[in-house]
């Protein structure tokens, strides 16, 4: 799972990760709506914005050049979208969609290599996203690993055993599914009994967030002023 | 499929994020009735199983590996609404953990494959579930989900004005075709192979539903086919008309009257010389051939594997 | 009688027809801790998750003196605590906190009252603060084996069941899980195949097969009887 491994960064200590997660959320979405309404951008514009980012980025003692780099994995993607966009004459929009995702990739990326998602999860449960969603995420998010970690091993278990992609790999592979199935069939039934065991009653009750203290609620003003002055610059 | 932010211009995802919030909303609500305490830990599972199978390939020849979806087989699993649940938690995290989609196109993509794309895959399967037509139910549903989910995300990006060449549209939609066949494929052959390894399990989403005695369901049910299928047709009517030199102005200029007779026979002349040529027909037909062979080896594999797995315990 | 632990007659069928446990008679008086040992697949598991209410059969189960019914369950698992095979599938919140702040939150405990039992109690199975806001999966397998001892033992249990400990861990990551063990207090219910560690915690020991209790004495004898050392 090599684009989530900079989640790993998400649990340090810094002035960033010790924010507010609701304001957190809040600048994340502000940035990335003030980027998504630019309809030109400026070399100002763009430097505000980066320098923006990377303030961030480095105020939370993030590792800076490869941010830069993973941020770089949307382009192939974005950029298919983006050479469609230029074929059809419109280059001005096509290096425009492409560094305002590049842009935007930055600022999630930055968002959750500062912020563990279960956190991030609970902001949005604060803003009202249904509580059931909020829990299904944060289980999801909890047994990803793991359940990926049996599909490799069991792809490996399959190459090492003299496994050809090909035709014959078919039906192995939904062979394979389904035993995963299975496994994670049991696996949900032993994680039930095990909340039970330990008096589970419908809700998992999470963290309350603590009073945001003045000094954060003041930058994350500054924060919103930025993104709408990005307009103005 | 997962559309990424800065594509959809701002009307068009402003409203479909609209959209989408309170429709989770619903969803959750409605996934929680059918949900005791005992499930919560299923539909968590069931989401990461989703993420773990799909970095298994299947090699469909021609060089091409496709992976499963996953939005039938959860629909067939869980039931409709517990499977949306779960995919909409799905693109969160694809979104945010794996820069696999927008933050804001989010709504977009929620509407196109959480919700559009599982009641497309739920409809075909459900109607032939008592039938002996089963399988082809499901094969049904696995193509239709893929389908309808793409060709939303198509529709929606020509509505943000981006403007497609009518060759690139139809690559697309030969594209999504591909994926939905393969995708089909795929439900099928898994879904089978679950049957045998679990029996019960596999279309566990079509029992003990309990809309059965709630008054009004068959109502809702028809309401959320006739809403599914507008807009359907609609995506649909934009990409046709996007194919034609001022195709959307166009169409612009007549919604809100009825279409006519004239309406149609002119979109349709222009479009027909040029999607209906005899090499992109051909071309189709042999792709057409080719994957229903695969779908052929495919359940076939899945009926061996699982005689084999019985011999060896 | 004063027995903490009274089963009497216990049976119970698997949904699709198997027996899994078998008349089941077993007593375990109190500071008495049991080995519970035999093949797998014998009912070792599912006695564990009898006495901790999870599974219901026919026959009578008691813990300290209440009997394990629908309507008592809510106190059965505040005196019960199991430890589960696989730690992965019993640390299912998202930091190592939560995790044994859920216990104490389901009894009914305000929010810093949990968090500060939560806390002292991983100081005690030795986990670091450092460690308190990691995601489960960066744990090591004994960190986890650890935390999930944790999340049970902050429900204040009075007795405590443990699932095949041992499994997953190095030699020094059971040696650690042996000397936590030793210094509970609470009479313990171990099912594994490791008969030297069910040795060094308890003396008496009982061998399950195809749900029926063959036999019920001094760990020793048993291990002898039934050949159950794997070395000799």
């Amino acid at each position: 799972m090599r684009q989530a491994t900079f989640a790993r960064w998400s649990n340090q200590a810094s002035p960033v990760h010790r924010f507010d997660a609701r304001l957190k959320l809040l600048l994340l979405i502000a940035f990335v709506v003030s980027v998504a309404l630019l309809r030109s951008l400026s070399a100002v514009q763009l430097g505000a914005a980066a320098a923006a980012l990377l303030a961030t980025a480095w105020a939370g003692k993030l590792p800076l050049w490869r941010l830069l780099r993973a941020s770089l994995f949307v382009l192939p993607f974005v950029g298919l979208f983006s050479l469609i966009v230029y074929v059809t004459g419109d280059t001005r929009r096509a290096s425009l969609i492409l560094v305002k995702s590049y842009l935007s990739a930055l600022a999630v990326l930055i968002t959750v290599s500062s912020t563990p998602l279960p956190q991030l999860l609970a902001a949005a449960r604060f803003f009202r996203l249904p509580a059931l969603l909020v829990e299904v995420t944060q289980l999801i998010y909890r047994y990803i690993f793991v359940l990926s970690g049996e599909a490799q091993a069991m792809r490996t278990a399959f190459l090492a055993r003299g496994g050809q992609p090909g035709r014959r790999a078919v039906k192995a592979s939904s062979g394979m599914i389904a035993v995963l199935f299975s496994r994670s069939y049991e696996k949900a039934a032993v994680i039930h009994n095990a909340m039970c065991a330990r008096g589970f009653s419908g809700r998992l009750r999470t963290a309350e967030f603590p009073s945001i203290p003045f000094s954060e609620a003041v930058i994350a003003l500054g924060g919103l002023i930025f993104a709408a002055a990005l307009h103005f610059v | 499929m997962h559309i990424p932010d800065n594509f959809l211009s701002t009307p068009v995802w402003a409203t479909l994020d609209a959209l989408a919030l309170p429709a989770v909303v619903v969803v959750s609500r409605e996934a929680q009735k059918r949900t005791d305490n005992n499930r919560l830990p299923l539909l968590g599972v069931m989401g990461a199983f989703v993420f773990a199978a799909q970095m298994i390939n299947f090699p469909v020849g021609i060089g091409t590996s496709g992976h499963l979806v996953g939005g039938t087989l959860l629909a067939c699993l869980l039931g409709p609404w517990p499977a949306a649940l779960v995919l909409t938690a799905i693109l969160m995290v694809q979104a945010l953990i794996f820069q696999d989609g927008g933050v804001l196109a989010l709504g977009a993509n929620v509407i196109n494959m959480a919700l559009a794309g599982v009641l497309a895959g739920y409809l075909p399967a459900r109607w032939l579930f008592r039938t002996k037509w089963k399988p082809y139910g499901v094969f049904a549903g696995g193509v239709c989900s893929v389908l309808v989910s793409g060709m939303l995300a198509l529709a929606e990006l020509l509505l943000s004005g981006i403007r497609m060449p009518g060759t690139l549209i139809e690559v697309s939609l030969g594209l999504f075709t591909i994926n939905a066949l393969i995708e089909g494929a795929i439900t099928v052959s898994v879904l089978g192979a679950i049957e045998r390894l679990n029996p019960g399990l596999a279309l566990a989403g079509f029992g003990g539903e309990k809309t059965a005695g709630v008054p009004g369901a068959a109502w809702r049910q028809v309401l959320a086919v006739v809403a599914f299928a507008s807009v359907t047709l609609a995506a649909i009517g934009v990409l046709f008309a996007s194919t034609l030199p001022d195709g959307l102005e166009h169409l612009a200029k007549k919604m809100g009257m009825p279409f006519g007779h004239a309406f149609f026979h002119s979109q349709l002349a222009d479009y027909e010389i040029h999607a209906l040529g005899k090499s992109w027909l051909s071309r189709a037909s042999a792709g057409l051939a080719g994957l229903l062979l695969i779908y052929a080896i495919c359940t076939l594999g899945g009926h061996l594997l699982a005689r084999a797995r019985r011999s060896y315990s | 009688m004063g027995a903490l632990v009274e089963l009497r007659n216990l049976s119970y069928q698997h949904p699709d027809g198997a027996k899994a446990l078998d008349n089941i008679s077993l007593q375990i008086a109190e500071g008495e801790s049991l080995a519970v040992l035999g093949p797998n697949g014998s009912g070792k598991t599912t006695l564990l998750l009898h006495l901790s209410g999870i599974l219901s059969g026919q026959g009578v189960v008691r813990v300290g003196g209440l009997e394990v019914l629908p309507r008592n369950l809510d106190e059965i698992r505040r005196r019960v605590g199991l430890v589960f095979q696989d730690a992965d599938e019993q640390l299912f919140m998202p930091t190592v906190l939560e995790d044994v702040m859920f216990g104490p939150l389901n009894l009914g405990q305000p929010f810093q009252d949990a968090e500060r039992r939560a806390c002292d109690v991983l100081t005690r199975v030795g986990i670091g603060a450092d460690l308190l806001q990691r995601p489960p999966f960066h744990l090591s397998a004994g960190e986890k084996r650890r935390v999930a001892i944790a999340g049970v033992l902050a429900m204040e249990p009075q007795l405590l069941l443990l699932d095949e400990p041992t499994t997953s861990l190095d030699p020094p990551g059971q040696r650690a899980l042996l000397e936590l063990l030793r210094a509970l207090p609470q009479p313990k219910v171990i099912a594994t195949h490791d008969v030297h560690f069910a040795a060094a915690l308890s003396r008496r020991a009982v061998f399950l097969q195809n749900g029926r209790l063959l036999a019920d004495g001094e760990i020793g004898k048993i291990v002898e009887e039934f050949g159950w050392n794997p070395y000799s």
